[in-house]
């Protein structure tokens, strides 16, 4: 049984480092052995490019990004069908759909980000997963 | 890259399962990629918390925030199972 994963969603990364609370946070789960995650495509919707960007940057720097393989897109692409057809109406992003497939792939865990309301619909079949706000 | 012949002891049952698993590719092949995922995931989460340690030393949390974030950890434990 592997670790449960923290995934970092976009609004989360750069939390890390001005967020005292969800630093607090995070730190516990560490210390429980849980496992943070970065999934690479994330960043197309958390960097600017631009000095902006720093505090995001210092976290990403220290954790790395984890890449999205041909399994983990195919995973999300029907989370995101089946997310679609469930609810009658939009698919959610493919970007938020990677990320619920990083997570429901681990079997347990937490998604933090920003905008908790397409990742529940995206984990709805993944009950160890939760979806939070940072 | 270099490799090196190691003596470990495995529970048997994981042995085997994973000689089903790896197939053609091989249980030492299979093996190696384990280990190097699991070095992957230590080494993510040290990075991190070494990250947390430098901020907490330069901008330490108030005692109030700590109890408000430990109930909240303590809440996703319980909800994951973990």
């Amino acid at each position: 049984m592997t670790e449960p994963v923290i995934v970092l969603d976009t609004g989360a990364i750069d939390q890390v480092v001005t967020n005292k609370e969800f630093r607090a946070i995070l730190e516990d789960l560490l210390r429980s052995g849980w496992t943070p995650i970065i999934p690479t495509p994330v960043l197309a919707e958390a960097i600017t490019g631009r000095a902006a960007d720093g505090a995001a940057n210092q976290a990403i720097g220290r954790i790395g990004t984890t890449v999205t393989d041909e399994p983990l897109a195919r995973h999300a692409g029907a989370l995101r069908y089946e997310a679609a057809r469930a609810a009658g109406r939009r698919a959610p992003s493919g970007i938020d759909a990677i990320v619920a497939a990083h997570a429901a792939s681990a079997g347990a865990g937490v998604v933090f980000t920003s905008d908790p309301g397409d990742l529940r619909r995206l984990l709805v079949t993944s009950p160890g997963v939760r979806v939070e706000r940072p | 890259m270099a490799t090196q012949k190691v003596s470990v002891t495995l529970e048997a049952e994981a042995i085997e399962r994973a000689r089903h698993a790896a197939g053609p590719r091989g249980l030492s092949s299979y093996v190696d990629a384990a280990l190097q995922e699991k070095l992957d995931r230590d080494e993510r989460r040290g990075a991190l918390l070494a990250l947390l340690e430098e901020l907490e030393a330069s901008d330490q949390t108030p005692a109030d925030v700590r109890a408000r974030a430990a109930k909240r950890s303590e809440r996703l434990r319980a909800a994951v199972g973990r």
